[in-house]
C-alpha cells in the first residue's frame, strides 16, 4: 500500500523527494494519476508505513504537499 | 590557436560537458509534461542542476533557480521585475548593454555612479553619495567588469540597499566561476544574473537567474509550463519564468560544468587566471606604446591600448593565431566612465585552460604589433 503526496509541479515533487531521501525515506516521483490532483500535477509515491513520518519531514522543510491520498 | 576571448564565451570546455549534452540529447524527454521515463529523467536532471547552482552560490531554494538563455535574458527579467516606466535606477558606471538597453526600453530614469576602474573606495563613496541625495527604486551593479576585470565591492552596496529598502540586482556574468559568491553573505540581494557559457564553462544558450527575495518576478513570456494547464500563467517559481520547452540539453551541459568547476574552485580557476593577468600586465607595461589597465582585485580580464586602434590590434593578433576582442565590448558606458570610449580597448580574457606559455607567446607577438 502507498500514499501519494501531490504537488503542483514536477520541481516541487523533485524537491520533496530529495528531502525524503536525505531523511532515509524512499519515494518515487510520478505523474499524478487522473483524479489525484489538479491538472498536470505530480506526486510522490511513499510507502504507507512511512507516510506519516514523511509528511512531518516535508512539513518541517516547508514543502507540504497540496494533498495526500492513500492507495485504495 | 590561442583563445583569449573567454569573457565573450568559453571555447574550450571540460570534456564532461559534451558527454552530458549528448546523453540528454539522446535520452531525455520534455520535463514536467509527462510521466514516462525520458520526461522524468530530464526533470530529475534539471532539478539536480538547480541544486548544484544553489550549492555553487550558497543558496538553499532550488525552485528559485531559473534557467534562461543567457545573462541577457536573466537581466531583462530582473530589470523588468524591479522597475517600471518612470522608476529610477542607480547603476554603476560599468554596466553592460544588457542592463542599459532594457532600462532605456522600459523608460526608466538612470543615475550612473562614475569612478575610476579598480578604485573600490571611490565606488563605495559614489554610491553613498547618491543614496544620500535620493533613494533610488533599484540598484544594479556589475560584479566584475567585462572590460577591465575589476571586482566591484558588492557587499558594501548590498548593505546600503538593505538599510534603505532598495532592491539590488547583481550582474554576475563575469564573476560567477571566477570568485566564490555566497548569496547568504549579501545583506540584501534580489536577483543574481549569470551566464552559463562564460567562466562557468557550460554551453552557449544557458543562463541563470536566482530570485533571492520576494520581489514579484515579471515573466518575459507566457506559455506552457506543464503545470496548472487549466489556469493562467502560474505565479510560482520556477514555472512562472520558465515557459516553453527548456534548453535541457544545455542545462545538462551546464550541470556537468558546475560539477567540474565546483571541484576546482577557487585555486584552479581564479588563482590561475590571476597569474595569467599578472604575467601579461607586467609584460605589457614594459612594451613601448602600450597602456595597460590593471589593479587590485582583477579577475580574468585585462584591457590594454596601443598606438593603433583596438580593433586593428585584435585583427593583427588574429592573423597571428591569437583570439582577443577589441572595441567597446557591448559596454559603451564602461568605456565612457573609464575614458576609453574613443577607440575602446583590446581585451584579453582567460580560462583555466590557458597557459603561461600562451601568455608569453602573446607578449612576444604583441610587441611586434603595438
Amino acid at each position: 500500500m502507498s500514499s501519494f503526496f501531490v504537488y503542483r509541479s514536477v520541481t516541487y515533487a523533485q524537491k520533496a523527494g530529495t528531502i525524503l531521501r536525505a531523511n532515509g525515506i524512499a519515494s518515487h516521483v510520478l505523474k499524478a494519476p487522473s483524479g489525484l490532483g489538479g491538472s498536470c500535477a505530480y506526486a510522490l509515491r511513499v510507502n504507507k508505513s512511512a507516510s506519516e513520518r514523511a509528511y512531518t519531514v516535508l512539513e518541517r522543510a516547508g514543502v507540504r504537499p497540496e494533498r495526500v491520498l492513500d492507495e485504495k | 590557436m590561442i583563445y583569449f576571448d573567454n569573457a565573450a564565451t568559453c571555447l574550450i570546455k571540460p570534456q564532461c560537458v559534451a558527454a552530458a549534452m549528448n546523453e540528454a540529447l539522446c535520452f531525455w524527454g520534455n520535463p514536467g509534461r509527462s510521466g514516462h521515463g525520458p520526461s522524468l529523467r530530464c526533470a530529475a536532471g534539471i532539478y539536480e542542476c538547480r541544486e548544484k547552482v544553489c550549492a555553487f552560490f550558497d543558496y538553499d531554494r532550488p525552485e528559485n533557480v531559473i534557467f534562461t538563455s543567457g545573462a541577457t535574458e536573466s537581466l531583462n527579467i530582473a530589470v523588468r521585475s524591479c522597475l517600471k516606466q518612470g522608476s529610477e535606477a542607480l547603476i554603476s558606471g560599468y554596466e553592460h548593454n544588457a542592463v542599459t538597453r532594457p532600462l532605456q526600453a522600459i523608460g526608466c530614469s538612470v543615475r550612473v555612479v562614475g569612478y575610476p576602474p579598480f578604485d573600490a573606495e571611490a565606488a563605495i563613496e559614489g554610491f553613498k553619495m547618491h543614496f544620500a541625495r535620493k533613494k533610488p527604486d533599484c540598484v544594479i551593479i556589475n560584479h566584475v567588469s567585462n572590460v577591465f576585470g575589476f571586482c566591484f565591492p558588492a557587499l558594501a552596496v548590498s548593505r546600503m540597499c538593505a538599510d534603505a529598502g532598495v532592491p539590488l540586482v547583481l550582474d554576475a556574468s563575469q564573476s560567477a566561476g571566477n570568485i566564490p559568491i555566497s548569496i547568504k553573505s549579501f545583506k540584501r540581494l534580489d536577483y543574481l544574473c549569470a551566464a552559463g557559457h562564460k567562466s562557468l564553462m557550460g554551453p552557449p544558450g544557458t543562463g541563470i537567474l536566482i530570485c533571492c527575495s520576494d520581489v514579484k518576478p515579471m515573466p518575459l513570456k507566457q506559455g506552457g509550463t506543464g503545470s496548472s494547464s487549466d489556469g493562467p500563467q502560474p505565479d510560482f517559481l520556477p514555472d512562472a519564468l520558465e515557459s516553453g520547452t527548456p534548453n535541457y540539453v544545455g542545462i545538462a551541459g551546464l550541470s556537468a560544468a558546475l560539477s567540474y568547476i565546483s571541484e576546482r574552485m577557487p585555486d584552479y580557476c581564479a588563482a590561475h587566471k590571476k597569474r595569467l593577468v599578472k604575467r601579461i600586465a607586467e609584460g605589457l607595461s614594459c612594451v613601448k606604446g602600450a597602456e595597460v589597465f590593471t589593479g587590485p582585485d582583477q579577475l580574468g580580464v585585462l584591457s590594454f591600448r596601443g598606438r593603433k586602434n583596438s580593433e586593428e590590434i585584435c585583427s593583427a593578433l588574429s592573423e597571428r593565431g591569437i583570439c582577443a576582442r577589441g572595441g567597446l565590448h557591448c559596454s559603451p558606458l564602461a568605456h565612457q566612465t573609464a575614458g576609453t570610449f574613443c577607440g575602446g580597448t583590446a581585451r584579453l580574457s582567460f580560462s583555466p585552460f590557458n597557459t603561461i606559455k600562451e601568455a608569453d607567446y602573446f607578449l612576444k607577438t604583441v610587441e611586434k604589433i603595438l
